[in-house]
């Protein structure tokens, strides 16, 4: 269980974050959702420890948490093998070769990032988040900018991972199909501050059947369709 | 520039060179010849062996002990602003002070000794170094440093696989730099307060008006630092750059 409870989050003198208070459900797939610089990104840096500046508290297990970034964040000048390597705590190369595989990548372990498409960076990080086995991971938009397949293929094979291990997970991002088809409940953030304006749940979809995601996203809509208005 | 070109570029720099000295025909001016015969004579009879040897040594000493205390400090003040903000001003009179200003200082102060003379090599050359070092800190991207907390990496990972890896450049750029520099200095200084050593020997050949010798002597120094820029920091460069 994850207690998120912000009172407020200043930055410039100005309210980025006002009266934020969450309750996540050990394994549930939590987004939230909200318009450019709302403050989706500094909510998960907290959640992360990456921002302490904040008046408020968050509780749980944070001892082995991953997090996915918009972009792939591998380190340049090192292998796919040495970046894996870097952040396994047990070191174990053969499950490293195995994780690999399961997300369609093969030979790769020797070449530098720079040598990989963004697909493939994307699907090494995808293997680094799930490296450790971990209790929470947080997602910053890591679907954006790539191509449709790719991001298709790629939430289908990070919900496979999911299913195998289970964790908690916080995405935030900006599309609502995307929270739709991952997602047990998804947030509305409105903008300065940022306060939870809407929240829908029991969506236990996750699958990817467009029209099913689209009968969900029109149901949000008839239910608040000021939801348009913040240009979500 | 591939080895064809860099093995022409040298063959008309001798060509040059030696029309030149023909056409001067100056004992200032010594041809190519004269300065090769000279230096073989200096290498055969073990003098310019033995005094670059002790040069070499001091530059060695000077350069590791200036890289050292170049990259703590500059790491600390790239990292921490309170420490930058305070050592700044020594900073800046470091990098003011004229080379020739410490070297006298350090022969008075301390006497004419090997001691003085490292001393006043390596205080004039570490400013130069933590400048370099300072900025490669700044530089460090923080969403690695985000990456590295988010998964809880060790402080000897944070060091040696995060920050190590973003600084090298600026460690590579004041090897150079510190390198080439230094061992023009410790000539100056062995000139000025020394009596054995490269520096020393060239104020003799200028006493003598010995230009050959001058020039034999600088060119086989020349010579040995090409030496180690090809064979110990070309390496080490692609090495840290096979990555890109």
């Amino acid at each position: 269980m994850i207690n998120i409870d912000i009172k407020d989050k200043r930055f410039n003198k100005k309210d980025i974050l006002k009266d934020i208070n969450i309750s996540i459900k050990q394994s549930e797939f939590l987004s939230i959702i909200g318009p450019s610089g709302c403050g989706k990104s500094t909510l998960l840096n907290i959640v992360a420890n990456l921002d302490e500046k904040y008046n408020g508290h968050v509780d749980g297990d944070f001892s082995n948490i991953s997090f996915m970034f918009q972009d792939h964040r591998l380190l340049p000048w090192m292998s796919v093998k040495e970046n894996l390597l870097l952040i396994s705590k047990t070191k174990d190369l053969d499950e490293i070769k195995q994780l690999v595989k399961l997300v369609g990548l093969d030979n790769i372990l020797d070449e530098y990032p720079n040598k990989l498409s963004g697909g493939m960076a994307r699907r090494v990080s995808l293997v680094r988040a799930f490296i450790n086995k971990p209790s929470l991971i947080l997602l910053d938009e890591p679907f954006i900018s790539l191509d449709y397949p790719t991001s298709v293929s790629l939430k289908k094979d990070f919900l496979n991972f999911c299913k195998e291990f289970n964790p908690t997970v916080i995405l935030v991002t900006h599309d609502i199909s995307e929270a739709i088809h991952l997602s047990d409940r998804i947030l509305f953030l409105s903008k300065n501050p940022a306060q939870i304006i809407y929240e829908f749940e029991n969506i236990n979809n996750q699958e990817f059947n467009l029209k099913k995601i689209d009968e969900i996203k029109n149901k949000i809509l008839e239910n608040y369709p000021k939801i348009l208005e913040g240009e979500i | 520039m591939n080895s064809q070109t860099k093995f022409i570029s040298i063959f008309f720099f001798v060509i040059l060179w030696q029309a030149l000295s023909i056409a001067i025909n100056s004992s200032v001016f010594p041809t190519v010849i004269n300065i090769l015969t000279n230096l073989s004579n200096h290498l055969v009879n073990g003098e310019l062996i033995h005094h670059m040897l002790i040069t070499l040594q001091r530059v060695c000493i000077a350069f590791f002990i200036s890289m050292i205390i170049g990259i703590f400090f500059g790491v600390i003040m790239g990292l921490y602003k309170r420490v930058d903000d305070m050592l700044d001003f020594i900073l800046i009179i470091g990098l003011n002070l004229p080379a020739l200003v410490t070297i006298i200082i350090c022969y008075i102060w301390f006497g004419l000794s090997d001691f003085s003379a490292l001393l006043a090599v390596i205080l004039n050359k570490v400013p130069i170094i933590i400048v370099n070092i300072r900025e490669g800190t700044k530089a460090i991207e923080s969403k690695y440093t985000d990456l590295a907390k988010v998964y809880k990496l060790s402080k000897k990972d944070i060091v040696t696989k995060i920050y190590l890896p973003q600084i090298y450049p600026y460690i590579m750029a004041s090897t150079r730099l510190s390198l080439s520099l230094i061992w023009k200095i410790i000539l100056v200084v062995e000139l000025l307060g020394r009596s054995d050593g490269v520096g020393f020997q060239i104020s003799m050949f200028f006493q003598l008006f010995d230009i050959t010798s001058i020039l034999a002597y600088s060119f086989a120094f020349i010579f040995v630092i090409m030496l180690i820029e090809t064979f110990i920091l070309k390496p080490i460069e692609n090495r840290m750059k096979r990555w890109k």
